[in-house]
């Protein structure tokens, strides 16, 4: 019988983290194995540095797992077994995300990433590489830094024991805003659940939240994160209370809930060690407590604080998925795939960073709905993962990633528009504010004369323009001015206001 | 072990003299916001008081401009006090005439 699922991990690694109780933590995955076998899933846990287990997956073994590494192996196991399902299992001390350089002008110098074992391309540091996900992939986290065998249980007993529910059981949910992003929350909710009704903000209605508040079974956050921190904040003005608190969710969650998280930091993995309170991380808190998936960013994340865009829309794309009967990987794999052709096909570092950046924690495998049947047609997972396949495939040909050029033209030749000067006056903006200039290089020769049929010019190009904080509240307010253009004609533009 | 994953640089108990300032953190992001950084001639560091709020702390907002020694960890993204910065006094040097 074919191979719908895989789990991979590193056989060293976990015999190093967990020492004598290696053998426990195997037995777990033989478990999930057993477990799958039952719902007619056939899975093969392979341990890429031992030549045993690679063998038998039909891949060469490597002596050290490192990114390129990894990725390699991972690769080799897609073209082999084409799996339905990546499992990724374990933190970063463990099996590791690979790093992508940051495309955005900010502090971040890597994003880490699991979206490079979701496409194609073999290993690379660059996010122009990555622009066609093929396969579904997520996560099973352990603890970062710890070999906590109790929370490992904890998570294989949820996904074993995981039963799916009706998608009405997904409409009710907690939802928890920063006040300053309200309007997008709003919007983000209507497109997901048709209301917003639920919507928290904070302040004032910040943690801790009760386990009434907690019950619903989708839960979304629109706050602040921050790294290495065990809590999401809200914001008012220069008042940031605490939105939400791991330690302050534990015993409070329902099994089997389905978070995303829009907030920066909000995925990443930490050493609770080396975190303030000594507290674990908040999606870490969510699996303790049986929570099934958990998607969010590993660093800074953007968005528009009216209307939606960038985090907001991967996010709620996911959950329509979920709710529209995906299971958690495809929901991810679909939502990204959406992402690109709605903002494609160029896309400006923001969008790309975005894309890098979000990634699913938990099994992929796990389907969250109880499937109706329908009598007019039926679809297999390998048709649905064909048309994927073939989806990614389409966008690694068509989207174009821009990339930072050295010396912004327009500051060269001082040509400012007279509908650019039009657009600064409507933004707020002076044309004097610190200006990056990245380029698009389009995979199509029809689409470049298409463009250069209006403008005279093949090229596209994004132009950014970040503004001087101005201090309001004691705060830095600024916003990031995007212009999309070709040769001179401006072909659109975007406000990314400071989140 | 192999460490393979994003490692999260910790340097503990270590012990920093510098100028409080403001700067910038997270521009144009979900989180950008105006940060504390303590500046040693050298290098400036971002900083959070050990379970303080990374966003705004009042106790650090209230030394901007002040010379202190701190001392704390070292990690990715911040310098984390552990212990209550001490406020140090600048001894300016007199000109000889």
């Amino acid at each position: 019988m074919a191979t719908l699922k895989v789990i991979v991990s590193s056989k060293k690694n976990l015999q190093s983290k967990y020492g004598n109780q290696f053998q426990a933590v195997d037995k777990l995955l033989t478990d999930l194995v057993k477990s799958d076998g039952k719902r007619g899933i056939t899975t093969q846990i392979i341990y890429i540095d031992d030549p045993v287990s690679a063998s038998k997956a039909g891949i060469i073994a490597v002596n050290s797992v490192t990114r390129p590494t990894a990725k390699r192996a991972v690769d080799d196991i897609y073209k082999k077994l084409s799996p339905a399902y990546i499992v990724l299992f374990g933190t970063g001390d463990v099996f590791p995300f690979q790093e992508i350089t940051n495309p955005a002008s900010d502090d971040d110098l890597t994003v880490p990433s699991d979206l490079p074992y979701a496409c194609n391309i073999a290993y690379s540091t660059n996010i122009a590489s990555f622009t066609g996900p093929t396969r579904v992939v997520g996560r099973i986290p352990d603890i970062q830094g710890n070999a906590d065998m109790k929370y490992l249980k904890i998570i294989f007993d949820a996904i074993i024991k995981y039963k799916r529910v009706k998608s009405e059981k997904l409409m009710d949910y907690f939802a928890i805003s920063a006040e300053v992003w309200k309007k997008s929350t709003q919007q983000s909710l209507s497109n997901m659940f048709g209301n917003n009704s639920n919507l928290k903000i904070s302040p004032t209605q910040n943690s801790p939240h009760s386990t009434t508040d907690l019950k619903p079974l989708v839960h979304f956050y629109n706050c602040h994160g921050s790294p290495t921190d065990s809590k999401f904040y809200g914001q008012k003005g220069n008042n940031y209370p605490t939105a939400q608190h791991s330690l302050v969710l534990n015993g409070r969650v329902s099994t089997g809930t389905v978070v995303t998280a829009e907030c920066c930091f909000g995925a990443e993995l930490f050493d609770p060690t080396n975190e303030g309170t000594k507290n674990i991380s908040i999606p870490n808190m969510y699996f303790k407590n049986k929570a099934v998936a958990f998607v969010g960013s590993s660093n800074i994340a953007y968005g528009p604080s009216s209307g939606n865009g960038l985090a907001d829309l991967i996010t709620q794309y996911f959950i329509r998925n979920i709710i529209n009967g995906a299971s958690t990987g495809r929901a991810l794999l679909d939502a990204r795939q959406k992402f690109l052709s709605v903002n494609g096909p160029h896309l400006d570092p923001y969008e790309l960073k975005t894309l890098a950046q979000f990634c699913l924690l938990g099994d992929p495998s796990i389907q969250v709905v109880i499937e109706t049947p329908v009598k007019s047609s039926a679809d297999t997972v390998e048709n649905r993962r064909l048309n994927l396949f073939n989806k990614g495939i389409n966008l690694a040909a068509t989207i174009a990633p821009s990339e930072k050029v050295k010396t912004p033209q327009r500051k060269l030749k001082k040509l400012v528009s007279s509908e650019m000067k039009k657009i600064f006056k409507q933004t707020g903006f002076t044309g004097e504010e610190n200006e990056v200039l990245y380029e698009v290089k389009t995979k199509n020769k029809k689409v470049s004369a298409f463009a250069k049929g209006f403008s005279g010019k093949e090229n596209i190009a994004f132009r950014t323009y970040v503004q001087k904080s101005k201090k309001i509240n004691g705060f830095n307010i600024f916003d990031v001015l995007v212009f999309k253009e070709s040769g001179n004609e401006i072909l659109g533009w975007r406000l990314y206001h400071r989140k | 072990m192999e460490v393979v994953s994003q490692e999260i640089i910790c340097m503990t108990d270590m012990k920093l003299k510098g100028i409080i300032v403001e700067g910038n953190f997270g521009k144009g992001s979900k989180s950008e916001h105006n940060a504390i950084y303590l500046d040693t001639g050298e290098k400036k560091y971002r900083l959070k008081r050990r379970g303080g709020n990374p966003f705004y702390d009042e106790t650090l907002h209230n030394l901007v401009g002040k010379t202190i020694s701190a001392e704390g960890n070292l990690t990715d993204y911040f310098f984390e006090i552990t212990k209550e910065p001490k406020e140090l006094k600048v001894i300016t040097k007199k000109k000889l005439k």
